[in-house]
C-alpha cells in the first residue's frame, strides 16, 4: 500500500509537467487588443446562433457551416473567378471590400435560408420533437463542411485569400499595431451589432421577429407572417455569418473546409455565455469569451486556452444557465 | 394506407403472447407486401427466437462471430474496426435512444477508457501509477469511464435537453484538449506500445498479434453480446419504463414519482461503461492512440450511427454502426474509391449528414424503429413535451 | 407508409450488399488501374504512405511524386525479374490515420518494402504494424532521432533532428549570430523534438518559455504575443509549414520583426509564395538536387522535372533514391517471383546492413540502428519566391 501511495504520488507530480503558476503580464497589450479582434469574430458568428435561437428556440448547429460558406463565398469570387491577386489601395480598395463583403454575406445569407427551407420548415410543419431539430442540425451542419471539403469544392488544403488589402499595421493601440483588416473586423463588429440592433427595436420586420420570439401562436393570432419572419431570421443570421467569414478570412489570410468548426463552437459559447436569445449578450459573450481566452495565456500555458473556454462554458451553464445578461430577443 | 397509418402509433393488438416484437414492427411496409405464407414463416422464426430466451444471446454472438471466420485478415480488420463503433453505439442508444438525452460528447467516454489502458500498462507513456495485466485494467477502463460520466451528468443532466447537448460536445473538447497538453501520455503525439491483451488459458497461452485481427473480433462479439443482454434486460425492467415516461413527458413524470435524474444517471452511466470498455478493447487492438483518434466528429457519427439504423433500437444501433463505419471500408475495398464524385472516406460524413436530415423528416425513426419511438419522435412529444403548436418546439 | 416501405426494402439490400461484399471481394486485386507495363509477369509492390492530401500534402507531394518518378524509372529499365508497383495510403500527415492503413500495407501479401512513412507522427505510429510483418521501412523523411531506437527494420535515408538541430543551433548562434532566440512548436511529434534539441543547443540565447501552438485552431495571437513580448532577434518554429506561414503571417502583423526560422518540416512549395515570408530560413537536412554539386543529381531535377511536370522539391530526391535502393537490393538478392515474400523482407533488410548504395542525394550505409554516419545540414533563405541555398550549415560557421 505504501508503495502504491508512492507511485501515486510521484505519477500527479508527472503527470502534468507542472511548472507552477508563473504569470507574465508583459504581452498585456497585445493580448488585449488581439482578444477583442477574436471577440469581434465570436461576437459577429454568436450574433447569428442568437438570432434564431430567439425566434425558434433552436441551436442552429449549421451555423459554422455557413459562416464558411461567407469566406468560401470570398475565396471563389475573389481568387478563383476574378484572380484577383495584387494589392490594391485607396478608393478601389473600399469598392473590393464592399463588393466582397457584400458577396459573401448574400451568399451566407442565401444559403440560411436554403437550409431553413429544406431542413427545418418540413420538421416545423410537422411539429417534430426537439431532438429531431438538433440532429437534424448537426447533419445539415456535417453535410455543408464535408462537401466543401470534397475535391470539387474548396478541397482539403487549405488555399491563400485576401492578398489584395495591405497587411501593413497602420496604427497602434497599447502598444500593439493594427493593421487594415483586424480595424476592419472590430469595426465591422460594432457596426453591424448597432444596425442589428435597431433593426430588432425600431422596424416593422423587427417588431415581427420580437412578437414570434416571445409567444409564436399568439403572433400568428395576431397575423404575422410566421413562416416569413423564421425565414428573414435565418437569412439575417446568415448574413452576418456570411460578414464574419469574410473577415476571418481577410485576417488570416487563408480559407479553407474547416475554418468554421472552431469559431462556430467559440461563438455558440459565447453566445450562451451572454445570455442565448440576447443581441447585446452575443456581443458582450464574445468580446469576453475573447478576452478570457487570451488573458488566461498570462498565467496557463497558451495550450489550454481551449480547455479554460471549454471549462467556462460549462460553468456557466451549470451556475447560470441562463448566461450573463439573460435569454431572450424581446427583451 | 391511411388506416394502417393511423394504426402504427397504437399498440399491435394482435402480437402472440410472450412474444415481444414480430416482423411487423420491424419493416410493416416490407410486412404488408409480403404473402401470407413468407410472413407466418419469418414470424414463427421471430416466435421460435424469442423462445429461446437467455440462450438467444449466446447464438446470436456465435452467429456474429462466425462472419470473421470466411473473410481474409484484411476484411477481419474492417469488421473489427467497426465493431469498437458497434458497441459503443449500443451504448449511445441507451443514452439517446432510450433515455432521450442528446449526448454530443459521447466519445469523450471512449478516450477515457483508451488513456485508461495507456496509463497503466507497459506503454510509452512517461507515467504509470501502477502496470497491470490488460485484462485486469479492463474493469478499471470501466469503471473509470462510468465514474466520470457520473461526475459529468450529476451537475448537468438537471438542464435542458439542448443545452445538455453543448455541454457534453464542449466536454468532448475538454477532454480532447487536455490530453493533447497532458506530458503524461505524450500530448497530442500519443501513447505506442500499449499491448495487446493476451492471456493464458488451462496453460495454453492465447497471443493476439496486429496482423491477425480475427481474435480481437472474437473478443468484441463477447462484449456485444454482453452489452446487448444487459441493454435489453434494464430496456425491459423499470428503469426502462422510466426512461420511456421521461422521454414521454419529463414533468408529468416526476409527478408519477419517477426520480427524474437518477434515471438520467443510470443512462448516462450505462452508456458511460460501454464507451470506455469499447475504448479498452480499441487501445488494446490497435497499441497506439492519440487525442486526434477521437475528433468530435467521431461522436457525431456514432450518434449517426444510432439515429440511422433506428433511434431507441439496439439491433439498430448495431446494423447503424455497419453501415456507417463498415460501410465506407468496404467500399473502399472493393476499389469504389469515389461515388459521384463524392471520396468515400471523406464525403461519407457528407452523405450521412445528408442522410440525418432526411432521415428526421421522413423517417424519424430509423432504418429500424420502434413504433413507439417513431410515434414520439414524428410528434413532439420528445424532449419538448409540452408542445402541441404545430410549429415550434415549445419549451419545456 | 410508402416511406417505411422502400426504406425496409433499402435496409434489406444495404445488409445484402454488405455482406455480398464481404464475402465477394475477398481477394482484393492489388493494382490499381494501372497493369504493369510489360517486363515480368510477377509483381512486387513498393508500399507508400503519407499526406497525400490535406493541408500538409505540400510537403507530403513532392516525395510521393519522387518515390513514384523511381518506381517509373526501375520499371522502364527492366532490370529485375518483377514489376514493381507502388501501393499508396494517404495519412493526409496525420498520425490516427496511420496504424489501419499501415495495417492494409502489412497484409498485403506482395509488399516488399514501404518507402515511407513520411513524417514522424505517422512513422511512431505505424512502425510496430511493419515491424511484425518484418517489412523493411525505408523513410525518405522522417527525422525524429527516437524512431531508430525500437528496434524495427528501420532505414532512415537521411540525417536526424539531431543533426538537424545542432545545424539550426549552429546557424542560429555562429553564422546569424543571433543573440535571443524564443523557440515554438506545434506539440507534434516532429515539432516537439525538434523545438526542444533546437532550444537546448543555443544554450543562453533562448529567451521565454518554449510555447505551443495548437495546428488545429487558426489564430495564434496569444502565442505571438508570449514570444514578442522576448523581444528575440530571431524566432524558431518546430512544425510544419501550414503552420510556420501562420505563424509568420500572425508575427508580422502583430509587428513581432523578427528573423523566422523553421525546419525541414516547413520547406515545402507555398512557403515561398507567401509575400511575408520573404527572408524566412528554412534549415533542411536536403541538397538541393539543382544546385548539388553532383552532376547526377542535377541530371535528375532535369528529368524530374520534364516526368512530373514541376520543379524538383524537397525530399524529392531522397523518395527517388528510397526506390533504387530498393530495385538495387532486390537485383543484388537474385529474387525472382517465386521467392516466398518473407525471404524478400528478410533479403532485404540482410542486405541493407551489409551494403553500401551509392545513391544521387548520398551514399548510403546504415549502422544497426539503420541511420546514417553522414549528417549534412543546409540553410536556405526564401528570397524572391523561392528557396536560396546559402550553403552547408557546418561550412558557413566555419568561415
Amino acid at each position: 500500500m505504501e508503495g502504491f501511495r508512492y507511485t501515486l504520488a510521484a505519477f500527479a507530480v508527472q503527470s502534468g509537467g507542472y511548472e507552477g503558476v508563473n504569470c507574465n503580464t508583459a504581452a498585456l497589450g497585445d493580448l488585449i487588443v488581439t482578444g477583442i479582434t477574436l471577440g469581434s469574430v465570436y461576437a459577429l458568428i454568436a450574433l447569428g446562433y442568437t438570432m434564431v435561437y430567439g425566434v425558434l428556440k433552436l441551436i442552429n448547429f449549421a451555423h459554422d457551416s455557413i459562416f464558411m460558406i461567407g469566406a468560401a463565398a470570398a475565396y471563389y469570387l475573389f481568387v478563383v473567378w476574378f484572380g484577383w491577386t495584387e494589392e490594391v489601395s485607396g478608393i478601389g480598395l473600399i469598392v473590393l471590400t464592399l463588393v466582397g463583403l457584400m458577396f459573401s454575406a448574400l451568399a451566407s445569407g442565401g444559403a440560411a435560408l436554403t437550409l431553413e427551407r429544406l431542413a427545418y420548415r418540413p420538421l416545423r410543419r410537422r411539429g417534430a420533437a426537439r431532438l429531431s431539430f438538433l440532429i437534424a442540425a448537426v447533419g445539415a451542419s456535417f453535410f455543408v463542411t464535408y462537401l466543401f471539403q470534397q475535391e470539387f469544392l474548396l478541397g482539403t488544403a487549405e488555399h491563400n485569400f485576401g492578398s489584395f488589402m495591405p497587411s501593413t499595421p497602420i496604427f497602434e493601440v497599447i502598444g500593439s499595431p493594427l493593421n487594415r483588416p483586424r480595424l476592419l473586423l472590430i469595426l465591422g463588429a460594432v457596426v453591424m451589432f448597432i444596425v442589428l440592433d435597431r433593426f430588432v427595436r425600431t422596424t416593422r420586420t423587427g417588431r415581427s421577429i420580437r412578437a414570434v420570439s416571445e409567444d409564436i401562436d399568439a403572433a400568428r393570432m395576431m397575423g404575422v407572417n410566421v413562416d416569413r419572419v423564421v425565414a428573414t431570421t435565418f437569412f439575417i443570421g446568415g448574413f452576418f455569418g456570411g460578414i464574419a467569414g469574410f473577415l476571418y478570412a481577410l485576417v488570416f489570410r487563408k480559407v479553407a473546409w474547416n475554418l468554421g468548426f472552431i469559431p462556430g463552437i467559440k461563438a455558440f459559447t459565447s453566445a450562451v455565455l451572454g445570455g442565448i436569445g440576447n443581441l447585446r449578450g452575443a456581443v458582450l459573450g464574445g468580446l469576453l469569451l475573447g478576452l478570457i481566452e487570451n488573458l488566461s495565456t498570462i498565467c496557463i500555458g497558451s495550450e489550454w486556452r481551449n480547455v479554460v473556454a471549454f471549462s467556462v462554458l460549462v460553468l456557466v451553464l451549470i451556475f447560470r444557465p441562463t448566461g450573463v445578461l439573460g435569454e431572450g430577443l424581446a427583451k | 394506407m391511411s388506416q394502417t397509418e393511423k394504426e402504427t402509433p397504437k399498440l399491435n393488438t394482435k402480437r402472440l403472447r410472450g412474444v415481444e416484437v414480430q416482423f411487423e414492427d420491424y419493416a410493416p411496409g416490407l410486412a404488408r407486401v409480403l404473402p401470407d405464407g413468407v410472413l407466418s414463416a419469418i414470424n414463427a422464426v421471430f416466435y421460435g427466437w424469442q423462445k429461446l430466451g437467455i440462450l438467444r444471446y449466446i447464438f446470436a454472438g456465435i452467429m456474429l462471430a462466425a462472419i470473421a471466420l470466411p473473410l481474409g485478415p484484411a476484411k477481419d480488420e474492417v469488421l473489427v474496426r467497426t465493431g469498437f463503433y458497434m458497441l459503443a453505439a449500443l451504448g449511445l442508444n441507451v443514452v439517446v435512444g432510450l433515455a432521450g438525452l442528446l449526448d454530443l460528447g459521447y466519445v469523450a467516454f471512449f478516450m477515457i477508457g483508451s488513456y485508461t489502458v495507456a496509463l497503466f500498462t507497459e506503454s510509452n507513456a512517461t507515467a504509470h501509477p501502477a502496470i497491470l495485466d490488460p485484462w485486469l485494467i479492463l474493469p478499471i477502463a470501466v469503471v473509470v469511464a462510468m465514474v466520470t460520466g457520473l461526475l459529468l451528468g450529476t451537475p448537468t443532466l438537471r438542464l435542458r435537453g439542448d443545452y445538455l447537448a453543448i455541454v457534453t460536445l464542449g466536454f468532448h473538447e475538454i477532454v480532447r484538449q487536455t490530453a493533447r497538453n497532458l506530458s503524461v501520455v505524450n500530448g497530442s503525439r500519443g501513447v505506442t506500445s500499449i499491448p495487446h491483451p493476451d492471456f493464458s488459458i488451462f496453460g495454453k497461452s492465447v497471443e493476439f498479434g496486429v496482423l491477425d485481427p480475427q481474435k480481437y473480433w472474437f473478443v468484441l462479439c463477447v462484449f456485444i453480446v454482453i452489452a446487448l443482454f444487459i441493454v435489453q434486460r434494464i430496456k425491459d425492467s423499470r428503469i426502462g419504463r422510466s426512461w420511456e415516461a421521461i422521454r414521454e413527458d419529463e414533468v408529468a413524470a416526476s409527478a408519477m414519482g419517477i426520480p427524474v435524474v437518477k434515471m438520467k444517471l443510470y443512462a448516462f452511466a450505462i452508456g458511460a461503461s460501454t464507451s470506455g470498455l469499447a475504448g479498452w478493447a480499441l487501445a488494446t487492438k490497435v497499441g497506439f492512440i492519440s487525442p486526434n483518434n477521437f475528433p468530435l466528429l467521431s461522436s457525431i457519427l456514432v450518434l449517426c450511427a444510432v439515429v440511422i439504423g433506428g433511434i431507441g433500437s439496439s439491433l439498430g444501433a448495431l446494423l447503424g454502426a455497419a453501415l456507417v463505419f463498415g460501410l465506407p471500408e468496404l467500399l473502399r475495398d472493393i476499389g469504389a474509391e469515389t461515388i459521384l464524385g463524392f471520396d468515400v472516406q471523406t464525403g461519407r460524413i457528407a452523405i450521412f449528414g445528408f442522410l440525418l436530415v432526411v432521415m428526421m423528416i421522413f423517417r424519424p425513426g430509423g432504418l429500424i424503429s420502434s413504433s413507439r419511438r417513431r410515434a414520439e419522435l414524428s410528434s413532439g412529444g420528445d424532449i419538448a413535451a409540452d408542445s402541441t403548436a404545430p410549429g415550434i418546439p415549445g419549451e419545456s | 407508409m410508402k416511406s417505411s416501405k422502400w426504406m425496409a426494402l433499402a435496409a434489406l439490400l444495404t445488409v445484402v450488399a454488405l455482406v455480398g461484399a464481404a464475402c465477394g471481394g475477398d481477394d482484393k486485386p492489388t493494382d490499381g488501374t494501372n497493369p504493369p507495363a510489360g517486363g515480368g509477369d510477377c509483381t512486387w509492390v513498393i508500399g507508400t504512405m503519407g499526406a497525400l492530401s490535406g493541408d500538409v500534402a505540400t510537403i507530403g507531394q513532392p516525395i510521393f511524386k519522387g518515390i513514384q518518378f523511381g518506381v517509373d524509372t526501375v520499371n522502364e529499365s527492366g532490370d529485375l525479374p518483377c514489376q514493381l508497383q507502388l501501393e499508396s495510403e494517404d495519412t493526409q500527415g496525420s498520425e490516427d490515420q496511420a496504424p489501419p492503413l499501415a495495417q492494409e500495407l502489412a497484409q498485403n501479401p506482395d509488399v516488399v518494402a514501404v518507402v515511407g512513412p513520411y513524417f514522424s507522427g505517422e512513422t511512431a505510429a505505424s512502425g510496430d504494424t511493419f515491424a511484425e510483418a518484418n517489412i523493411p521501412i525505408i523513410t525518405p523523411s522522417a527525422t525524429n532521432p527516437d524512431l531508430s531506437k525500437n528496434g524495427w527494420p528501420f532505414f532512415r535515408l537521411l540525417a536526424t533532428d539531431e543533426a538537424s538541430s545542432t545545424g539550426t543551433a549552429s546557424y542560429l548562434s555562429d553564422v546569424a549570430k543571433f543573440s535571443t532566440v524564443v523557440v515554438l512548436h506545434d506539440n507534434s511529434e516532429y515539432g516537439k523534438a525538434l523545438a526542444e534539441l533546437v532550444r537546448q543547443k543555443v544554450g543562453d540565447s533562448a529567451v521565454g518559455d518554449l510555447i505551443a501552438i495548437n495546428p488545429e485552431e487558426d489564430d495564434f495571437s496569444a502565442q505571438i504575443s508570449a514570444a514578442k513580448a522576448t523581444g528575440a532577434e530571431a524566432l524558431f518554429f518546430g512544425g510544419y509549414e501550414p503552420e510556420f506561414r501562420q505563424v509568420i503571417k500572425q508575427g508580422k502583423d502583430a509587428g513581432f520583426d523578427a528573423v523566422y526560422v523553421s525546419g525541414d518540416g516547413s520547406k515545402g512549395t507555398e512557403l515561398p509564395k507567401e509575400a511575408a515570408a520573404e527572408g524566412a530560413i528554412v534549415i533542411c537536412p536536403c541538397d538541393d538536387p539543382v544546385a548539388s554539386a553532383n552532376p547526377a543529381a542535377n541530371q535528375f531535377a532535369k528529368d524530374y522535372e520534364a516526368s512530373v511536370g514541376e520543379p524538383v522539391s524537397t525530399y524529392s530526391i531522397e523518395g527517388y533514391d528510397g526506390v533504387q535502393l530498393v530495385a538495387a537490393a532486390l537485383a543484388a538478392g537474385g529474387f525472382d517471383g517465386d521467392t516466398a515474400v518473407e525471404d524478400i523482407r528478410a533479403g532485404l533488410i540482410d542486405w541493407f546492413h551489409s551494403n553500401v548504395y551509392e545513391g544521387l542525394s548520398k551514399s548510403f550505409e546504415f549502422d544497426d540502428n539503420g541511420e546514417l554516419a553522414t549528417e549534412t545540414v543546409y540553410a536556405y533563405e526564401v528570397k524572391n519566391g523561392a528557396y536560396e541555398q546559402l550553403g552547408i550549415v557546418s561550412e558557413l560557421a566555419g568561415q
